[in-house]
């Protein structure tokens, strides 16, 4: 009202509205926490395509968002919902993690993307520097290992024969076909059971 | 009782153990993961309610989850705790495709997951633009929703599952918006066409929106009759009106002086103009060479809009009611249709004075008739599915269905036919025979190549028994035809009975060698007056009604001995529980005042109570009186 400074064309919210799972608030207040970030480098207004192109490094994201900062498994969510694959974060895509993430968010989407944080150790196309996304994924023992060490966030605390054991027997239980790997039917079956799941995935702004 | 659920994971098989409120736990375990994978696409697999919630709040349960993992009966639906996690783990969309009756179930997930269905689409190409990638993308999401036609409606619950589809879809926003743009980009695209098609569609649009659906209706259906009144109003005008008023051949002399009250009236002035029938001439109207029958033209204008009006009419009704009554209409009509044409031709060949030979006629009119009803649908038809198969395999659209009863009603079209020709072309037998063995052939070519299993089930038992009967229907019509002909129609210069004059005659003369005058001609005459067949008739239906009646009190009867035996078996089990309270000893009876008991009892003291012979009392407490077997089954005799 007046002169106040309007951040989104009434257009942008309904689409982000229309697409997410968040009211015009929590979306405007979601853009404050943004800008906390790099305030340098993101604009007041983001009517044009700010919200598309400007990107938030990596490192900034991890350090200065206290929700992220202590999560193990922050880099590979940034990288998950990051465009270019390397954890630089638009607007767009910040909004779409933390939808993702939300209360009201849908029990499918949410394994999705747990699928994809885990599993993504399992493609690197390293030649490109980014990760190419089939639907064929699995998760495999090697991606478990790395789950596994950023849990103990690459402390000792659990040997190399440990962590060897505890990936054998996580195979063991979910996997049903008897490849040595989690499709992502197989994961979402396990996870689908977890009844802590839908609170520990989630992170609230 | 109160229930606390916990999950708790064994090597290969998921149970679910219950907790008590006295303490004691019961597991159960659950269905093997592979049927519950088997099961997946089907089954909403949500709602195993979060431990430290206390499993209180079962919000969103869904029972076929339930029933996929055996649990026994579940605790109250929903409990009022409050939640810090929300348990929405259904999305709309979902919900809705389980309790739909769609057809296509596989479908209406694909349209609602726009084809991705936890796929995540590449985003990030070595080479090309993203921007150009993103679109194609958000083109084949779109294309995939508008396949689903309940997706596409503009009704708010469209609106909204168009948004729970969107949102679940787990892609990125980027490309969520294009296609939200792409989707109102349709859906504008669509309107203007609806918009150029129909006709006040804004109008019916405001209505609908403001006064609800059955105003609108209304509305629709006031809009369909106009147009059908237009159509006839174009066409009869076209045919009838127009050639009797330019070519002035008027019978009548005009009535002279226009009063404003013949408008009232219809009389006076219009009396004599093209308003009525009898300005209508029954010469030929001519120009040039062509002429124009006004007689005929009038006739067949008017037979053929009051038909279409009621072919028309029955098909919208038919659309109205259940597919059954489709069914059976399209079925009944298209008998009534190949019924006229057959008739009609046998009366043109039968009325037609000139052919000295209209046997020979008729029977080579029904050989073109069956031939080319094969060129039709044995051989043209296959082609057009053919072309219609590559069509759908090229646009992925739906499948072609065997039409049982289209192809079964060009089957009995086809015998009927046979019937009608075969008394007058023997050899239409042969043809018929190879005309068949080729149409086996060529529907099992279709139905094994072209088509795909329908998704409704056909009620075979009853859809048979209806071709069966038409079948028999047209027999015996043609049968009846035919008996006219023998009887009636008196015997040309050609075939095989040209001796006689009638074609009955080789019976009755030729073998029993019957003249008039005899007795059992006198016999035969008499009972095939119409009369004494009338008669015959009237009996026949007295009889049956008398059997239906007959039949209709009996089921009376069977339903009141059922009824009679339901409270047999309901005494018997009364006495027999009191038997078993007597043989207990807690039944207890009063007796009259100063009655005497039996000697047995009557050394105790007992209490005598008032109450009347035989009344009963159950007592769980000690007996208070003596009961010998004797007078327990004298009361129970009673």
């Amino acid at each position: 009202m007046g002169n106040k400074l309007v951040t989104f064309t009434d257009q942008q919210l309904e689409n982000y509205q229309d697409c997410t799972f968040f009211t015009r608030k929590e979306i405007l207040r979601v853009f404050k926490r943004f800008r906390e970030i790099r305030p340098d480098l993101v604009p007041k207004q983001m009517k044009q395509n700010e919200a598309v192109n400007i990107r938030i490094p990596l490192e900034d994201s991890i350090e200065k968002l206290p929700e992220l900062h202590e999560n193990p498994f922050k880099k590979r969510i940034c990288q998950v919902f990051s465009r270019d694959g390397k954890g630089n974060l638009s607007f767009e895509d910040f909004l779409d993690l933390l939808s993702v993430f939300s209360e009201q968010a849908p029990r499918d989407i949410k394994v999705f993307y747990a699928f994809r944080i885990y599993g993504q150790y399992r493609k690197t196309n390293r030649k490109f520097g980014i990760f190419n996304f089939d639907s064929d994924q699995h998760i495999g023992p090697a991606d478990l290992d790395e789950a596994l060490l950023l849990l103990t966030r690459y402390t000792q605390e659990l040997t190399p024969e440990d962590r060897q054991q505890i990936v054998e027997k996580v195979i063991e239980e979910a996997d049903v076909d008897g490849d040595g790997k989690l499709s992502y039917m197989e994961f979402e079956h396990v996870i689908t059971r977890a009844p802590e799941f839908l609170s520990t995935f989630h992170i609230r702004i | 009782m109160d229930r606390k659920v916990s999950v708790n994971n064994r090597p290969s098989l998921w149970t679910l153990t219950f907790e008590h409120s006295d303490g004691s736990k019961e597991s159960l375990p659950t269905v093997g993961l592979r049927n519950v994978f088997n099961e997946r696409n089907n089954i909403p697999m949500d709602n195993v309610p979060s431990e430290e919630n206390g499993a209180d709040d079962y919000d969103n349960l869904d029972d076929n989850y339930f029933d996929a993992v055996a649990f026994s009966e579940n605790g109250n639906p929903r409990q009022t705790n409050a939640i810090t996690h929300s348990n929405r783990v259904h999305s709309i969309h979902r919900n809705r495709v389980f309790k739909t009756q769609s057809n296509n179930i596989v479908q209406s997930i694909e349209a609602r997951t726009g084809g991705t269905n936890g796929k995540m689409l590449d985003t990030s190409r070595p080479t090309g633009s993203m921007a150009e990638s993103i679109e194609n993308h958000a083109n084949l999401i779109v294309a995939k929703m508008e396949q689903d036609s309940d997706l596409m409606e503009d009704s708010p619950t469209a609106e909204e599952l168009r948004r729970e589809a969107l949102r679940d879809m787990p892609q990125c926003l980027t490309l969520k918006k294009m296609c939200k743009s792409k989707i109102i980009e349709f859906k504008l695209s669509m309107k203007n066409l609806a918009y150029s098609f129909e006709l006040w569609y804004g109008t019916v649009k405001q209505i609908e929106g403001n006064f609800g659906s059955g105003v609108a209706s209304f509305f629709k259906f006031l809009r369909w009759i106009f147009v059908m009144n237009l159509i006839i109003a174009i066409i009869s005008f076209c045919f009838i009106v127009l050639p009797q008023v330019t070519f002035e051949a008027r019978n009548a002399t005009l009535i002279e002086g226009f009063d404003w009250r013949d408008i009232f009236s219809g009389e006076g002035y219009l009396t004599n103009t093209f308003f009525y029938y009898g300005f209508y001439s029954n010469d030929s109207v001519s120009q040039s060479a062509l002429n124009y029958s006004m007689s005929d033209a009038y006739f067949f204008t008017m037979v053929f809009l009051y038909l279409s009006c009621f072919a028309v009419l029955s098909i919208r009704y038919e659309d109205y009611k259940s597919p059954k009554t489709m069914l059976y209409f399209s079925l009944i009509r298209t008998f009534i249709l190949g019924f006229v044409i057959i008739g009609v031709l046998v009366t043109f060949w039968l009325k037609n004075p000139d052919n000295e030979c209209w046997e020979t006629s008729l029977g080579q009119e029904i050989y073109r008739l069956i031939l080319f009803d094969f060129i039709f649908s044995g051989i043209f038809l296959p082609i057009i599915n053919l072309v219609y198969y590559r069509f759908c395999r090229l646009f992925n659209k739906d499948h072609l269905h065997f039409d049982i009863a289209h192809y079964s009603m060009q089957i009995i079209y086809n015998q009927t036919l046979f019937w009608v020709g075969f008394f007058f072309s023997p050899f239409l037998a042969i043809l018929v025979v190879i005309k068949l063995l080729l149409i086996w052939y060529v529907r099992k070519l279709v139905v094994l190549k072209f088509c795909k299993p329908s998704s409704k089930s056909w009620r075979a038992a009853q859809t048979t028994a209806w071709f069966l009967m038409m079948a028999f229907l047209s027999l015996l019509l043609v049968m009846g035809l035919l008996g006219y002909i023998m009887t009636y129609i008196p015997t040309t210069s050609c075939g095989p009975f040209r001796g006689y004059d009638y074609m009955y005659e080789i019976v009755t003369l030729g073998m029993f060698n019957l003249r008039k005058g005899n007795s059992v001609w006198k016999i035969l005459l008499f009972i095939t007056k119409p009369g004494f067949i009338a008669l015959v008739l009237i009996a026949l239906c007295v009889r049956v009604y008398y059997l239906r009646a007959k039949a209709h009190a009996q089921r009376g009867i069977v339903a009141m001995y059922r009824e009679m035996l339901m409270w047999e078996s309901r005494d018997k089990e009364f006495l027999l529980q009191n038997i078993s309270l007597v043989t207990k000893g807690q039944w207890q009876y009063k007796l009259q005042e100063g009655r005497e008991l039996d000697p047995i009892s009557s050394s105790q003291s007992v209490p005598a109570y008032r109450g009347s012979e035989g009344d009963v009392l159950h007592k769980d407490s000690s007996r208070q009186l003596f009961m010998t077997p004797s007078s327990c089954k004298y009361i129970l005799l009673n």
